[in-house]
């Protein structure tokens, strides 16, 4: 398990480092010109923008200026803001806490309320309950999330007066951002739960825990759940990317000072440095959300669990056989 | 029917035969289920009405009238006018237009670029294989829409930008899809037979891999069109996309957004816009899905 543990994170490292060139080469290409725009009116003259050039680097190689890049960044540098008089992870630092508390909310919620309802649909399969979940998931899963954050607004802030309209002041301003990003990955979850768990329902086991007299309930809790989770599992992970991409744009509704708001503001002022930067940071998120939902994984399947024992004498023989009766 | 069988049996070589013969027995699943049809049609008006966009729409899209600003629907205007009188009915079927040529260009070149990678990826299965594989991990690992943001800021704005800013998100899964298909396509016999005839490589995947690995992917599209509608409208809403006075479902969407607290009496410029969005997305999205269902051997009879 440890091996497979190891494995695992030494894997993640060329992953981000791919990651990190691929963000700065599309930056490095692109048009705009970061001493021009740090410069502001004075790049009018050109002596100026070549000192500016000059000390931003700018005037180096491609190949140094990512390796300044790279190395800057391992020690938690991500450059400095070309407008505000800030650091990149000064910024990101400030407005990270409440992207996470949105996203890693809408998560907890996409879970709690996606999985339930797969399970409920595919146990009730072709009735009502069915119809109105599949329905439902599959219309909310058309809505864009910034649109739904809208409808919540507009019902429940606007009209109701439930929920403060904006800011980040306290719990309550959390939940409508909440819902909205969670949506998507709650149809998701239950959508993917409901495929899952029709297919094992019709495995030979569960007619034999049937035929063998166990309680329903104990069927569905050991027997369908355990064995349906594990594909969901692997969407609970990517989950945490729609999450975060979902919760940039519901930001910006319901005016939280979150990453989604500083990518906004930084691309309307063309601070492109800060664009990367948390263009970055979310990679780096998402990867080790990934990495958790692969460890999960390997915990909750006895299969994983048995390759990486091979090889560590007769304990491993006895998972193997283990992992074949399941 | 049978006959059809027997025919195509004994054509045996002529492939052309036998390939329609696939796709008309999808076609003939497919129009069984109610939901494909309703969606077919839908996206048949649809697609008509922004073909003729010109014709059909009422007045000109980009032509203000400041004296008829914000007028709910009525008898001139069925769909209302906007914070500058313009016609939101114009509007939006131009706007359509301008929206589904965005995805369709991001998904012909997300299809396209993700079928070559994941050929050659699977056909050579080296250290090809490892190096473009693992790159498109890499690409993976960024989420969509961040990876749509950061490429749709360094090309700027427009519509063959706004495309490949979406593409480049969804190559990486198509490549993955492609790559597994081809692993198990160049063990059968009749690659061995055509490596006999000394086919070369290139020939091979453009001749044999490509078409055998072709309907599935087609079919995802359909998800895939309606994936980066939503993407166009976010990045839109981002203030990327495609700009302004260029009219798009996604940019008049947000246009109307600006007014979300004058909702009771301008909901219209909201809920038009974020009608076609969604129950555009919505045809697309079910019409795949009924269309996998369709091809999925387990559903024949």
């Amino acid at each position: 398990m440890i091996k497979f543990i190891v494995r695992r994170i030494i894997l993640i490292i060329p992953v981000l480092i791919g990651a990190i060139i691929i963000v700065f080469t599309i930056n490095y290409f692109s048009s705009a010109n970061p001493a021009m725009i740090k410069l502001g009116l004075a790049a009018s003259d050109p002596a100026k923008l070549a000192a500016m050039e000059h000390a931003m680097g700018l005037d180096q190689s491609y190949f140094s200026q990512l390796g300044s890049y790279l190395w800057d960044m391992f020690h938690g540098d991500l450059g400095e803001s070309y407008v505000y008089d800030k650091t990149v992870s000064e910024l990101i630092a400030e407005r990270i806490p409440n992207t996470l508390r949105m996203s890693i909310g809408a998560m907890i919620l996409s879970v709690l309320v996606g999985i339930p309802l797969g399970l409920v649909a595919a146990l009730r399969q072709n009735t009502a309950v069915d119809y109105v979940t599949t329905g439902f998931a599959i219309l909310m899963n058309a809505i864009p999330s910034f649109l739904i954050a809208v409808v919540l607004m507009i019902v429940f802030s606007v009209h109701f007066g439930w929920f403060p309209v904006s800011g980040a002041d306290s719990w309550r301003s959390f939940v409508l951002p909440v819902i909205a990003a969670g949506i998507g990955p709650i149809t998701q979850n239950a959508r993917m739960t409901r495929s899952s768990v029709l297919e094992v329902i019709r495995q030979d086991y569960v007619r034999t825990a049937r035929a063998k007299g166990i309680s329903e309930n104990r069927v569905t809790s050991r027997h369908i759940m355990k064995n349906a989770l594990i594909p969901v599992i692997t969407l609970i992970g990517t989950g945490l990317g729609t999450c975060l991409a979902g919760s940039i744009l519901v930001e910006m509704i319901f005016n939280i000072p979150g990453m989604g708001m500083l990518i906004n503001s930084s691309i309307m002022s063309q601070d492109y440095i800060t664009v990367q930067g948390c263009v970055l940071v979310c990679a780096v998120v998402v990867t080790l959300m990934n990495l958790l939902t692969d460890l999960a994984y390997g915990v909750v399947d006895p299969q994983i669990r048995a390759r990486y024992a091979v090889g560590s004498g007769k304990r491993s023989k006895r998972a193997m056989a283990k992992a074949e009766v399941v | 029917m049978n006959n059809a069988i027997n025919k195509e049996i004994h054509s045996g070589v002529s492939g052309k035969l036998k390939k329609r013969s696939y796709f008309a027995e999808i076609w003939h699943r497919l129009v069984k289920s109610p939901v494909a049809v309703v969606c077919i049609v839908y996206l048949a008006v649809l697609l008509i009405g922004i073909i003729f966009a010109d014709v059909i729409a009422p007045y000109d899209d980009k032509a203000t009238d400041l004296s008829s600003r914000f007028q709910t629907p009525n008898a001139e205007h069925i769909m209302g006018t906007d914070d500058f009188g313009r016609d939101l009915f114009s509007r939006l079927l131009h706007g359509g237009r301008t929206s589904l040529i965005v995805a369709i260009i991001a998904v012909a070149i997300g299809i396209g670029a993700g079928m070559i990678i994941g050929a050659v990826c699977g056909y050579f299965s080296s250290l090809v294989d490892n190096i473009l594989m693992r790159f498109m991990d890499v690409v993976m690992a960024i989420p969509g829409m961040l990876l749509a943001i950061c490429v749709s800021v360094a090309l700027g704005s427009g519509i063959v930008n706004t495309a490949l800013a979406i593409a480049v998100g969804t190559i990486p899964m198509i490549a993955r899809q492609l790559r597994s298909s081809t692993l198990l396509i160049r063990n059968q016999e009749y690659i061995d037979a055509s490596l006999l005839f000394g086919a070369s490589s290139v020939r091979i995947i453009l001749h044999h891999v490509i078409p055998n690995t072709l309907a599935p992917i087609i079919v995802q599209s359909s998800l895939y069109i309606g994936g980066s509608i939503m993407a166009i409208a976010g990045l839109s809403f981002l203030g990327l996309g495609v700009q302004p006075p260029t009219p798009e479902w996604g940019n008049i969407l947000n246009n109307g957004l600006d007014h979300i607290y004058d909702v009771a009496t301008r909901w219209h410029v909201i809920v038009f816009p974020g009608m076609f969005i969604v129950v555009t997305m919505l045809a697309f999205n079910m019409l795949g899905d009924s269309l996998r269902d369709a091809m999925d051997p387990r559903m024949r009879k």
